[in-house]
């Protein structure tokens, strides 16, 4: 058991590809940490390094204090959770779960007990016996992790663990992931790049661009305060509307101009952001979560602020129903500018369908393709950004910085 | 229905031409068989038959017994193969154990790790497979001579490794290409020693390949002539290639002996391609990964 640290991590490839610059990260003992990010961010490389599968081109990783960078993978004491498994085809399920103990010369006898009780907690108890080949997908996945359950690593590797599954299983394994973590009770860093599994696993979140670390915080706090345009476009599904916007107006009578569409912000949008008086006049973009907005009816009650909009497409989804709608506000998207973002992540349904914003409304909520509707805009939990940088503008206080220990959240309730 | 029918056609076509081609690579080991059931004076004439005219075992007398019976009179040095099928068996397998020895850890180095020079290595192998044998037996006497290696069985067994080898190591290391790094990472992670992971994970995976190139190499062994013939200058000793060679003289040559000995060759180095056969072209990698 030990912690594990990232301080000032760079790599570079010998083909001159920068895939990690300056990586600060520290995950404390039983700490769950989530990287997140788009292909090619350099999330895996980060997870190789402490691995010993990749050497660093600069910085220090530390495990339990000790720095390791100079250290085979063999001595580092790391459970791995591979893509693709990466298990031994050749050799039976207790084999496999037991290789680590084998190399390190424990008995064929108490081996295999180990091993057994491994698979018993995995559900593995009836297939020991047979070989990988002989498995399905979801087994071959609790074989893999069965090889880390059996070791009590220092710390706890896995990189995209779950891609290869299919969307039933991938959420059943979510939770059985971290029932193994939490029984380890190690330091996990975890990669993908489906934010939902990151949000819905990680004690904290780090989200990764073109190697560069954009924020590390808990999923709420990432999902509430974005602190850039990347992350909040990155984080979120559907993801929040971006639109280019314009403040004006005294401190405490703010107003925000959305095209043509005006939005009064209350005296306290001003007051908790100081730096979006002083952006009075300048070009911003303005991040609307689609649960901020609300389908008025009538239009006869007092719903405060509101968007004039037309409804494009409906989505039910049983419990909720997804409003695509167009405006008269331009829509800030991800294509090649200050921020680019991966076109991908959040393609689905801006690139898809035309529309220019998403509302997650109640499903009861009448509305059909074609009605002109108000929607009611929560102007308290709006996002601010500067159009130029990116950045999210005088944002609540800063995340935690990386190199600090976390506050105690989800770590502490695994007791054992 | 048509089309179908011009697909029937075209299978029985193809399953014909398969035939015929196998039919052409063996007939030259039906000959052989067959001339060697014909007594000598049967094989001079210029009818072939597809069965023994005469039939006769006196061939099989002269190579297994190294009695000199038969129409016309011996000329061989060589009676009794069997010593002879014996020492080819030591040079055969001595050849294969070494070209594994030698094959399996380049193979693997070179498939696995970054070198500078692994281009270069690979390139110089494939040159060792394109010089003729013929070309390379003077300059490899020259050395085993330097060597004191000449008419020893690990001289000819040398000598015979310098094709082996470069062809093992070459088959090997595309087939390690296909064994997913992950899986030896996967090792090193679990704290295995490099040897660990050479020894647990890339040799048994590479099960089907290693006994190919076993296979092959014991066969080189056992058929090589040339290196024998250069190597070996009065040995006390000599492969079965060797005995072939000596029914024949300068001017005679007891052919239906060299025929007999010819299919007492075969049957060894027939019976190992049968057994090992199941092996040769299997993969074992099949589950590693999610494929």
């Amino acid at each position: 058991m030990a912690t594990l640290a990232f301080e000032k991590v760079t790599k570079v490839f010998p083909n001159g590809v920068e895939a990690v610059r300056e990586f600060d990260l520290f995950v404390d003992d039983g700490e769950f940490v989530v990287l997140v990010g788009p292909s090619g961010c350099g999330k895996t490389t980060a997870l190789r390094m402490v691995a010993g599968l990749e050497e660093l081109t600069s910085g220090t990783i530390k495990l339990g204090g000790q720095v390791v960078n100079d250290i085979s993978a063999r001595d580092r004491d790391v459970a791995m959770v591979f893509q693709n498994y990466a298990l031994y085809p050749h050799l039976t399920v207790l084999d496999n779960i037991a290789f680590s103990l084998r190399v390190r010369g424990i008995p064929k006898q108490e081996r295999h007990l180990k091993a057994r009780e491994a698979a018993e907690v995995l559900g593995l108890g009836e297939v020991v016996l047979r070989k990988p080949p002989q498995l399905s997908g979801g087994q071959r996945q609790r074989v893999a992790m069965g090889r880390a359950l059996v070791r009590e690593p220092a710390v706890f590797l896995m990189d995209e663990p779950l891609s290869n599954l299919d969307a039933n299983l991938r959420v059943q394994m979510r939770s059985e992931v971290l029932r193994v973590q939490r029984r380890l009770g190690v330091a996990a860093l975890y990669v993908t790049h489906d934010q939902t599994e990151a949000m819905t696993m990680g004690d904290r979140v780090a989200v990764l661009r073109d190697g560069t670390l954009q924020q590390l915080a808990t999923p709420q706090e990432l999902y509430e305060s974005p602190t850039n345009l990347f992350v909040a476009s990155f984080i979120g599904s559907p993801p929040m509307n971006l639109y280019e916007a314009e403040i004006s107006g005294p401190a405490n009578e703010l107003v925000l101009s959305l095209g043509p569409q005006r939005l009064a912000l209350s005296a306290d949008v001003g007051q908790r952001r100081p730096g979006l008086v002083a952006s009075t006049a300048r070009e911003i973009v303005v991040g609307i979560r689609p649960e901020l907005l609300t389908v008025t009816v009538g239009g006869s009650a007092d719903h405060g602020p509101t968007l004039e909009a037309q409804v494009e497409l409906v989505e039910l989804l049983g419990n909720e129903s997804l409003v695509h709608f167009s405006t008269d506000a331009r829509m800030v998207r991800n294509r090649a500018g200050v921020w680019t973002a991966d076109a991908t992540t959040h393609g689905e349904i801006a690139g898809a369908v035309a529309t220019e914003g998403v509302a997650r409304v109640d499903p009861r909520v009448p509305v059909a393709v074609g009605d002109r509707v108000s929607l009611a805009v929560d102007v308290s939990r709006l996002s601010f950004f500067d159009a130029e940088t990116g950045d999210a503008i005088a944002g609540p206080s800063a995340a935690t910085p990386a190199t600090q220990p976390p506050p105690r959240g989800r770590a502490e309730e695994q007791g054992s | 229905m048509s089309r179908r029918r011009k697909k029937i056609a075209l299978r029985w076509l193809s399953t014909l031409v398969a035939f015929v081609a196998v039919g052409i690579m063996l007939f030259p080991i039906y000959a052989i068989i067959v001339a060697s059931f014909e007594s000598t004076v049967t094989l001079f004439s210029t009818q072939f038959h597809f069965f023994p005219y005469h039939p006769t075992l006196a061939n099989y007398q002269t190579v297994l017994l190294g009695s000199q019976s038969g129409t016309v009179t011996s000329v061989t040095i060589s009676g009794n193969q069997l010593a002879h099928v014996l020492t080819s068996f030591e040079i055969a397998l001595a050849t294969a154990v070494l070209t594994l020895v030698i094959s399996v850890p380049a193979a693997y180095a070179l498939a696995k790790y970054r070198m500078r020079f692994t281009v270069f290595f690979v390139g110089a192998l494939l040159l060792a497979q394109i010089v003729p044998s013929i070309v390379l037996a003077t300059s490899l006497f020259a050395i085993l001579l330097k060597a004191g290696l000449v008419n020893t069985l690990p001289g000819v067994v040398l000598a015979d490794c310098t094709y082996a080898v470069p062809f093992g190591i070459l088959v090997l290391r595309a087939f390690l290409f296909s064994l997913p790094n992950e899986v030896m990472h996967s090792a090193r992670v679990d704290g295995a020693s490099e040897w660990q992971t050479f020894r647990l994970i890339v040799i048994p995976l590479a099960r089907s390949a290693i006994i190919t190139v076993a296979v092959f190499a014991f066969l080189a062994g056992w058929g090589d002539f040339i290196f024998a013939l250069t190597t070996l200058n009065g040995a006390s000793f000599e492969p079965i290639t060797l005995g072939i060679y000596g029914f024949l003289g300068n001017y005679l040559a007891n052919w239906g002996a060299v025929m007999a000995a010819g299919v007492v060759a075969l049957v060894p180095a027939g019976v190992l391609l049968v057994i090992a056969q199941r092996y040769i072209a299997t993969g074992l990698t099949a589950g590693a990964v999610k494929g």
